[in-house]
C-alpha cells in the first residue's frame, strides 16, 4: 500500500505462498529446509513475497474467528451483498459527479432500493453493534472521523469495507456527520431502503418501519427506483411511512433538525396539546386528547424521542393524565374526572 | 515479521570466529522463518534460534561440519521438540481486530467507542482480508476457509471435500497468493 513497497509478481507470489504452506506441512523437516534455504537465496525479493505472505497468513490465524464470523454473516445475509453490488454499479456515474462537487461543499446522494420481497434484516451482515439503552444518548466517532449521535433504544450496526462504509439502521433514531471520502461511500440501510452519502450532515431515524431523513448540511439527492432524482437541501425532510409507501418531502423547522442532536424534547410550561402534537410525529399510532381542557393542560418535561412507551410513561408521571388504547389510538384523559 | 538485522549487524565480527558461527550469523534470519512456520509463532522463533545461538557459540570451533546448513537444522529442530514438549499449550493471540474494549448490553455484545489508531487499522485490514476472501473462486475459498478459518487439517479438507491432499495443499497456498496480491 505504501508507495516504498516494490511489487512482487504473481508467479513470486505464488511461490511463496507455497513455500508458507509447505512449510507448516507436519513433516516438513531438513529437506524442505535446505530447500527452502536454496529458494531464498535466489534473491531478496524472495525474502520479503515470503515475509508478506507470511504476515498475511498469521493475521489470519490471528483473528480466524472474527473472520469467521464476518464471513458468515455475509453469507447468511445474500440480500445485503445483492444489494451492495447493485448500489455500487447503480452508482458508478453519480459517486463521479459527486467526486467533484464535494470538493466545493458536501453532497450526499440518497438511493431507495427495493429490495425483493423476501429480504430478511440487512442488520446480520454488520460485525459492530452500538446499542443505547432507553433514554440513553450516545455519541459515537466511527474510525473514519464520522460521528454518530445515538439516540435512546437505538441499535445500528457498522461495518468498513474497502469499497464502501455500512450502516444498518435496525430500530434507531440517529444524527450523522459523515466524514468525506468519495472512494468509501457511506451506506446507510434502513429496512429497504438504503442512504448513500459522500459527506454530510443529516439525521436519519427509522421506528416501526417508518423512516426520515433530514438534512442539516449539504445537499442530498433522493432517487426512488429509477425515477428522477430529487435533490433534498438543508432543512428539508424526506419521510416515508413504510418501506413500500411514496416517500414525502417537507420542510422541517431549524430546531426540530436539531431535535436529533439532543435525542430529547423539552418542554417548558407548553399547552399539552403542542406536545401530543409534537409526539404525532414520532408515534405510529394516533395520539388523541379528549376534553379542550386536558390539551390546555401546562407541560413542564423531557421526553426522549423513540421510546414511544417511555414518553407516555413519562407523561403519565409528571401530568395528570392517564393514556388508554382505544381503537388503535392513544388516547389521553385528564385524571380529573371534572375536567 | 521482521528479520531483526540488528543482531547480524552486531555480530558481524564475529563471522570469522568459526565456520558454524558464521553459517548461523548468515542464516539467522532464514532459520527464523522456516521455524516460525513450524512453530507458528515468530516470536517462538526467535527465542528458539537466539537459544540456537549460545549452542552453536560452544560448540568447538575447531569441529568440522560438512553441511552448516543441515546441521543448525537439526540443532534447531532439537531445540524445537524440548520445546514442544514442555509447552504444549498453545497461546491465545491477540484479538485486537475485535477489539478488546467489549461490553455487553442487554444480551448483545456491543464494542465501545472505536479505540485507539490501532484498532482502526486493524479493522479496516480485517474488511479488506474478508473481502478478499470472499472474492476468491469458490473452490479455493472453500479450501481455505476450512483449514485457515475453521481450523481443519489439509488432510481433513481434503477428506471433507474428497480431494487429494496435494490438490489442497495447492488451493490453500493458490488463495494465499490471490490474498496477498489483491492486499497489496
Amino acid at each position: 500500500m505504501t508507495p516504498r513497497r516494490p511489487n512482487i509478481d504473481e508467479a513470486l507470489r505464488e511461490a511463496a505462498a507455497q513455500w508458507v504452506v509447505a512449510l507448516r506441512a507436519p513433516d516438513a523437516g531438513e529437506a524442505e529446509w535446505l530447500a527452502f534455504e536454496a529458494w531464498l537465496e535466489d534473491g531478496p525479493d524472495r525474502r520479503m513475497a515470503y515475509d508478506r505472505a507470511t504476515a498475511l497468513w498469521e493475521d489470519i490465524d490471528a483473528h480466524q474467528a472474527a473472520l469467521r464470523q464476518r464471513l458468515q454473516r455475509a453469507s447468511a445475509s445474500p440480500v445485503v451483498s445483492l444489494e451492495s453490488r447493485r448500489a455500487r454499479r447503480s452508482w458508478t456515474a453519480p459517486a463521479a459527479a459527486v467526486g467533484a462537487l464535494a470538493a466545493a461543499a458536501v453532497l450526499a446522494v440518497v438511493v431507495f432500493i427495493p429490495a425483493p420481497p423476501s429480504a430478511p434484516p440487512p442488520s446480520v451482515a454488520a460485525p459492530t453493534v452500538y446499542v443505547t439503552a432507553k433514554g440513553e444518548h450516545r455519541s459515537l466517532t466511527l474510525e473514519d472521523g464520522s460521528r454518530i449521535d445515538l439516540n435512546g433504544a437505538s441499535r445500528i450496526s457498522v461495518r468498513f469495507l474497502a469499497d464502501r462504509r455500512e450502516v444498518t439502521l435496525d430500530d434507531a433514531e440517529a444524527a450523522f456527520s459523515v466524514a468525506h471520502d468519495t472512494a468509501r461511500p457511506f451506506i446507510i440501510s434502513a429496512g429497504r431502503r438504503s442512504v448513500r452519502v459522500v459527506g454530510t450532515e443529516f439525521d436519519v431515524m427509522r421506528h416501526e418501519g417508518r423512516i426520515a431523513v433530514t438534512v442539516r448540511r449539504g445537499i442530498v439527492e433522493v432517487a426512488q427506483g429509477a425515477d428522477a432524482p430529487v435533490r433534498l437541501t438543508a432543512g428539508r425532510r424526506l419521510r416515508a411511512e413504510d418501506d413500500s409507501t411514496p416517500a414525502v418531502i417537507e420542510p422541517v423547522a431549524e430546531a426540530e433538525a436539531q431535535g436529533w442532536r439532543t435525542g430529547r424534547l423539552i418542554y417548558r410550561q407548553q399547552p399539552f396539546g403542542d406536545v401530543v402534537s409534537d409526539l404525532g410525529r414520532y408515534f405510529d399510532e394516533p395520539l388523541r386528547i379528549e376534553g379542550d381542557r386536558t390539551a390546555a393542560l401546562r407541560f413542564s418535561g423531557v421526553l426522549v424521542v423513540g421510546q414511544e412507551d417511555e414518553i407516555i410513561r413519562r407523561i403519565e408521571a409528571l401530568l395528570a393524565v392517564s393514556a388508554t388504547r382505544d381503537g388503535g389510538a392513544i388516547v389521553f384523559r385528564s385524571n380529573d374526572a371534572s375536567r | 515479521m521482521s528479520p531483526r538485522g540488528q543482531n547480524e549487524a552486531c555480530d558481524g565480527g564475529l563471522r570469522n570466529a568459526a565456520p558454524l558461527l558464521a553459517a548461523y550469523l548468515g542464516k539467522r534470519a532464514d532459520l527464523i522463518r522456516f521455524f516460525a512456520a513450524r512453530l507458528n509463532s515468530t516470536a517462538a522463533a526467535e527465542d528458539l534460534i537466539q537459544e540456537l545461538y549460545l549452542k552453536v557459540g560452544a560448540i568447538d570451533p575447531a569441529m568440522e561440519v560438512r553441511n552448516p546448513s543441515a546441521f543448525l537444522h537439526r540443532l534447531a529442530t532439537n531445540l524445537m521438540l524440548d520445546r514442544l514438549r514442555q509447552e504444549r499449550r498453545s497461546t491465545a493471540r491477540d484479538r485486537a481486530w475485535e477489539d478488546g474494549r467489549k461490553v455487553m448490553l442487554g444480551g448483545q455484545a456491543v464494542v465501545d467507542e472505536p479505540s485507539p489508531h490501532d484498532a482502526v487499522v486493524a479493522r479496516q485490514r480485517l474488511e479488506r482480508v474478508a473481502a478478499a476472501i470472499e472474492a476468491l473462486p469458490p473452490a479455493m475459498r472453500r479450501s481455505f476457509e476450512l483449514h485457515k478459518l475453521e481450523g481443519l487439517s489439509q488432510a481433513e479438507t481434503a477428506k471433507r471435500l474428497g480431494l487429494s491432499q496435494s490438490a489442497v495443499e495447492k488451493q490453500i497456498s493458490g488463495a494465499l497468493a490471490r490474498l496477498s496480491g489483491s492486499l497489496e
